[in-house]
């Protein structure tokens, strides 16, 4: 698998035009048209100790300005026992900086996101898409070059309560300084006919975050542990443009570096997605 | 004294005559690549209620733009509806019908809310359909911007921005807009 990545990372490089930036994944930098809006459903798998859980999230999208993006998503799962409403997130993105030319950009976007739900007593993941509450920020910078996309998050989420990871053991301070490295790039077609002409995409994404929180058990009182992990995985998929309008997305998923006991390790994911003009 | 009073008339009736109609445009975009973007894109431009058709070219990525007749469409405001949609325009050429439009180098003439500053261009009269390409400095190469700034002393265009130079009918809230004529 190690050899992959710069197989398939040089292999975007050595191809000669255009591309999408529209990452399964992470967010790119740029943003949609003024005043328009989207849904998004989808549905992704996880494992954890033998077990496949599914999440479902189902999102609305609204360009505030052309230059303000803003995104409220539902999630639901079965990972906490029967299948329920887990969270919700709203996201905000705002392109602060664009160099722009012919078939190509440079851009840099701000964004903040905060979760609400129950805090479950499992922990999870340190993620706001799931059973959790807390906030998150970063910067993404996006890079556009004819048919190939590269695009950049920095950021950290840190969830609000202490989480209750079991009974007699608290997290505190639970923080994940999230990073990943996006890649896209234009397949089909080579010349465009019309709106209606099929979009083919494919992205390989790298999705790391290194978490850091403080560790209490009710057995040892005043003896905090500070405890810390990497995780990094590796997204590949395709994606198709549909009428110019909707896009569906697939992406295999694979846990390259598994710094972090417990955590459940993402594999399938699948969703839809439909743009509104008005 | 009667020749120049007919002459005076003339001149009078000529500038209330002077009329300078918007029929297309063509509007290079910049900043994508996808039909997802050029149809977001068209999409926000098809907003503007002064636009009567509009077709984009996915691989060029010049939308094609024709105008109601007899409506004003302010350069400012295609240029707006570009940059809602997430892209910034390349460059522009519009096509107007002029009548008895009298011009020279840095003459300024109204266009509805809009000034077009003539830049490098002998005195003449324009009739009929007269292809205008707009040069302001996000609408040209650096090379190209070089150029067309000996063209003029005029240091609005330089500067990009009204100045002192521009004038009277360059009011604060008119657009001011450079141009060269290309056919």
């Amino acid at each position: 698998m190690k050899y992959l990545i710069p197989i398939f990372f040089f292999g975007f490089f050595a191809a000669r035009s255009s591309a999408q930036e529209l990452f399964i994944y992470s967010e790119p930098a740029s943003n949609m048209p003024n005043r328009s809006y989207g849904f998004v459903i989808g549905a992704e798998s996880f494992g954890k100790a033998g077990s496949f859980f599914t999440r479902n999230d189902l999102g609305f999208m609204y360009e505030v300005t052309g230059a303000l993006m803003t995104t409220v998503t539902l999630h639901a799962s079965n990972y906490y026992g029967g299948y329920d409403f887990n969270n919700v997130d709203a996201y905000a993105k705002y392109r602060i900086f664009s160099d722009d030319g012919f078939k190509q950009h440079f851009r840099i976007a701000a964004y903040a996101m905060g979760a609400v739900g129950e805090q479950r007593n499992t922990f999870a993941d340190v993620e706001l898409e799931g059973g959790n509450r807390g906030l998150g920020a970063g910067f993404i910078f996006t890079l556009l070059q004819n048919r190939f996309a590269l695009s950049s998050t920095i950021g950290v989420i840190t969830l609000v309560p202490d989480v209750k990871a079991a009974p007699g053991i608290t997290f505190q301070d639970v923080r994940n300084y999230n990073y990943s490295l996006s890649a896209g790039f234009l397949v089909y077609p080579a010349h465009y006919e019309s709106y209606r002409d099929l979009n083919f995409n494919l992205y390989a994404e790298l999705l790391g975050k290194y978490i850091t929180y403080d560790h209490m058990e009710t057995s040892m009182p005043g003896m905090i542990m500070h405890e810390h992990g990497t995780v990094l995985d590796l997204a590949i998929g395709p994606q198709l443009i549909i009428n110019s309008i909707s896009r569906v997305d697939l992406s295999l998923r694979s846990r390259l570096i598994s710094g972090v006991a417990g955590f459940p390790k993402p594999c399938v994911l699948l969703r839809f997605e439909q743009m509104f003009y008005h | 004294m009667k020749t120049f009073f007919i002459a005076l008339l003339l001149a009078f009736t000529a500038i209330l005559n002077a009329h300078a109609q918007i029929i297309s445009a063509d509007v290079g975009v910049n900043g994508l690549t996808c039909s997802m973007c050029a149809r977001g894109t068209e999409e926000t431009l098809k907003r503007l209620d002064f636009i009567d058709s509009i077709d984009v070219d996915l691989n060029t990525l010049v939308a094609h733009i024709t105008f109601k007749k007899n409506m004003n469409a302010p350069v400012e405001d295609i240029v707006k509806a570009v940059e809602d949609a997430g892209f910034s325009v390349r460059n522009i050429t519009a096509t107007f019908n002029f009548s008895n439009q009298k011009v020279g180098k840095d003459e300024h003439i109204d266009y509805g809310n809009d000034v077009l500053h003539f830049v490098g261009v002998e005195d003449q009269t324009l009739n009929g359909p007269v292809t205008l390409r707009f040069i302001d400095k996000p609408f040209v190469s650096k090379k190209e911007f070089k150029e067309w700034s000996k063209k003029t002393s005029m240091t609005c265009y330089k500067n990009n921005k009204k100045d002192a130079c521009c004038p009277v009918n360059v009011t604060p809230t008119k657009r001011l807009f450079h141009v060269t004529v290309t056919s």
